[in-house]
Order: structure tokens, then C-alpha cells, then sequence
């Protein structure tokens, strides 16, 4: 056994060409990620939120209207804390509205939710949705 | 589960033994995740095809894992299956049996949320359960050559269980994602190259005893192309993997997908070059 394992030790004259390739495929991946964040990174300037939230249907449920909205970041930063309000514009004075809130929405990409009002009816031009605000993250 | 070895042992006293060594592994292994609430709330949210797409990529993981490292020693690929299949068991039953104790699932849970519940967390268990022999047991002087005669493929493939390890604990939090947005790209790329200096550091440190060893005659680049560089890929399918499962991917642009990659491949590409001392 003592003399099996110092033969193990030794240094081996050759290592197999997968392990090789395997190495090759590995190091292209990874120059290639370095390459893209590298473009990124040169490529951005001074990165900052660019939000809009647009109503992407309306549909009836047993607890009322369910409005349901996709909030879209357009710009290359994430905003933390995003608020979106909806208010319909019939509505009476004093009614505030209703407001929903998203973690977060990172850069260039879409989130979505829904508002739901008891009322029975409610059509997409009845409604106003827009961005309350957001903080970084 | 048939008695395979300590012949001298009656088999119901060695079945009990294993039983509760791979329950003792399962609980190791799945306590952080258990007593995390994201994983919780991923138990009724998460879309069923990704669930089933978790369980089912586990079985193949799971049966290979028993090759490698069982809590019991298997005489053939049908035992592996087997014991795969008994250590989802006990996985699903220790994490149903804690699960209940902290209050997550009650008897009014609907039968759906339970059960995504379990089979999310019962995957990781599952892991512990197999892992448990090496957790807890102590290896022979056969089991020592027979890990002399891995191959590097078994290696990649012990990375890729410790990059889902350690992977798996974290991708489920919101942390992850939040790290990712405050991160540039410029961050992005010092964490790679610490990743990949961390990663070498084990590789060199543990020596990945096995037929692949790394060699003190050898140079530098020869173990960093031919296990680092594998071992940082395999992190980063890893965590792309975890990342589209637990639906962190939704929404998100090619940017927004790699930089969340990089960040969780940090640490599944310590558990890959660790896999070693931890498994």
C-alpha cells in the first residue's frame, strides 16, 4: 500500500486532452463574460432609473376589478422602493387613490402587479396609473 | 435497503444506523433553508414546471452522488437509485417534520402549498442525507484508494455538487438580487477575479487528491486551466440554473442576468473548489 500511494505522488508525464479542453471551453466562457462586463462598464454613463408603468389588462374577480400593470426600466440602473398610484377619474373628491409598491425594478427590466377595486365595471380609459417614485438601492 | 457490509451487524441495527445518519445529514444540510422565509414563500409561488424541473434534475444528481459518496457503500447503479429514492424520503420527512414544528405548515395548509413547500427544501435535504457517510463517518483505508482512482470527471462533478450546495442556500434570498443591482460592472469583474483567485487558493491548498492531482512539479497555469477555470464555468451554470429556477431571471435583460451570475457564483464557486472539505 506505502508503495502504491508514493507512486500515486509522482508527478504525471502527461494529463488527459479532455482535461485540456474542458480548460479551453472554460477559458473562452470566462474571457467572454470579462469581455461583456468590460463593454458595459465603458459603455455606461452616469446610469439612472427610467421608469413607466402601463396597464396590461382588466379582468373581473369575485373580490372586484383586478387592473393589472407592468412597470418597465428603460434606463441601466435598478430603483429600489417604486411606487405606482391608480385613481380612477371618476372619482369622488377626497378618494385618494390606490398606490402598490415594487421592491425593486432593475435596469431594462419589467416587473408587473395589479390593483384591484371593488367597483363592477371598470374600463382601461377610466382609470390613471403613474409612477409615485423610487430610491436607489 | 439490504446490509452490505459488518456482516457481524444484524441488519435492522445497521438500517436504523444509516436511517438516522442520512436524517442527522439531512437536517445539517437543510436547516439554513428551512428557517428561511424566501424559501417558504418560493413553496407556493413558484411556477410547478420549475418545481418539477428541481426534482427531476435532483434524481440524476442524487443517483451519481451515491456513486461517489452514499451513507451506505452500494454494490451497483440499482442500489444508487435506491438509495437516491430513500434519501428524498427522509429528506421530505424531516423537512415536513420541521417545517410543522416552526408553525410553517399548518393543518389548514392547502395541500398545494405544502407540498411545494417540501419539495423545494427536500432537495438539499436529500444532498445532506447522501452526504451524511462523509459528514459523519469515518473513511477507510479502501474508500481512501478508491478516492486515489477518481477521475476528473468525478471531480468536476463533486464541484458541481458543492457550487449547488452552497449555491442553493443563498439564491432563494433577496440579498442575492439586491447585491447584484448595487453592483457595477466594474465590481462585476473584481468579483470574478476574486472568485477565481479564492477558487484556485483551495484548488491548490486541498491538492484535489484524486487521479487529477495537482502537482508541485507542475506550473501554476496547468491547475488553473485544467480545474479552476472548469470549476468557475461549472459555478456559473450553477448559478445561472438556481437563478432561472427559484424565477430570479424573470424580467430581466442579458445585463441584468449576468450580473446577478457573477455575484452568486461568488460563493458557488467557493463550494465547488471546497467541495472537498465540505462533502
Amino acid at each position: 500500500m506505502a508503495k502504491e500511494r508514493t507512486r500515486r505522488r509522482q508527478p504525471q508525464p502527461a494529463r488527459p486532452a479532455v482535461e485540456w479542453i474542458a480548460g479551453a471551453l472554460s477559458c473562452a466562457l470566462v474571457v467572454a463574460l470579462i469581455a461583456f462586463l468590460f463593454y458595459r462598464a465603458v459603455s455606461e454613463d452616469a446610469p439612472t432609473p427610467d421608469l413607466s408603468v402601463t396597464i396590461e389588462g382588466i379582468e373581473r374577480a369575485a373580490g372586484g376589478t383586478i387592473v393589472r400593470i407592468a412597470v418597465a426600466n428603460s434606463g441601466d440602473a435598478a430603483a429600489s422602493a417604486v411606487t405606482v398610484h391608480a385613481a380612477r377619474r371618476d372619482a369622488p373628491e377626497g378618494d385618494a387613490g390606490r398606490q402598490i409598491e415594487f421592491d425593486y425594478v432593475a435596469g431594462h427590466a419589467v416587473r408587473r402587479g395589479a390593483f384591484v377595486f371593488p367597483d363592477a365595471a371598470i374600463a382601461p380609459g377610466d382609470i390613471d396609473v403613474e409612477i409615485g417614485g423610487f430610491v436607489e438601492p | 435497503m439490504a446490509a452490505r457490509t459488518h456482516p457481524s451487524r444484524s441488519g435492522a441495527s445497521r438500517a436504523a444506523r444509516d436511517f438516522g445518519r442520512a436524517a442527522g445529514g439531512a437536517l445539517i444540510f437543510s436547516l439554513p433553508m428551512l428557517m428561511t422565509m424566501e424559501l417558504w414563500w418560493l413553496g407556493f409561488y413558484l411556477d410547478r414546471a420549475r418545481l418539477l424541473a428541481l426534482v427531476l434534475s435532483a434524481l440524476p444528481l442524487l443517483v451519481l452522488l451515491s456513486r461517489h459518496i452514499g451513507f451506505e457503500r452500494t454494490r451497483g447503479w440499482r442500489d444508487d437509485v435506491l438509495d437516491s429514492l430513500i434519501a428524498l424520503g427522509i429528506a421530505a420527512i424531516v423537512c415536513m417534520a420541521l417545517l410543522f414544528l416552526f408553525g410553517t405548515i399548518t393543518h389548514d395548509t392547502p395541500p398545494e402549498e405544502w407540498i411545494g413547500k417540501i419539495a423545494i427544501q427536500m432537495v438539499p435535504a436529500a444532498i445532506g442525507a447522501l452526504l451524511a457517510k462523509s459528514q459523519f463517518g469515518e473513511a477507510s483505508a479502501e474508500e481512501e484508494v478508491e478516492e486515489g482512482e477518481e477521475r476528473y470527471g468525478s471531480e468536476l462533478f463533486l464541484m458541481a455538487v458543492g457550487a449547488l450546495f452552497l449555491g442553493f442556500n443563498v439564491a432563494p434570498t433577496e440579498e442575492m438580487m439586491l447585491i447584484s443591482y448595487q453592483m457595477t460592472e466594474w465590481h462585476a469583474l473584481a468579483l470574478m477575479a476574486l472568485s477565481l483567485a479564492l477558487m484556485h487558493g483551495f484548488v491548490f491548498a486541498l491538492g484535489f487528491a484524486g487521479g487529477t492531482e495537482v502537482s508541485p512539479d507542475e506550473p501554476w497555469w496547468s491547475a488553473f486551466v485544467r480545474l479552476t477555470l472548469p470549476g468557475y464555468a461549472i459555478a456559473l451554470a450553477i448559478s445561472l440554473y438556481l437563478l432561472w429556477l427559484f424565477a430570479r431571471t424573470d424580467g430581466l435583460d442579458a445585463d441584468g442576468v449576468v450580473m446577478a451570475t457573477v455575484v452568486l457564483a461568488f460563493p458557488s464557486a467557493i463550494g465547488a473548489a471546497a467541495a472537498r472539505l465540505i462533502l
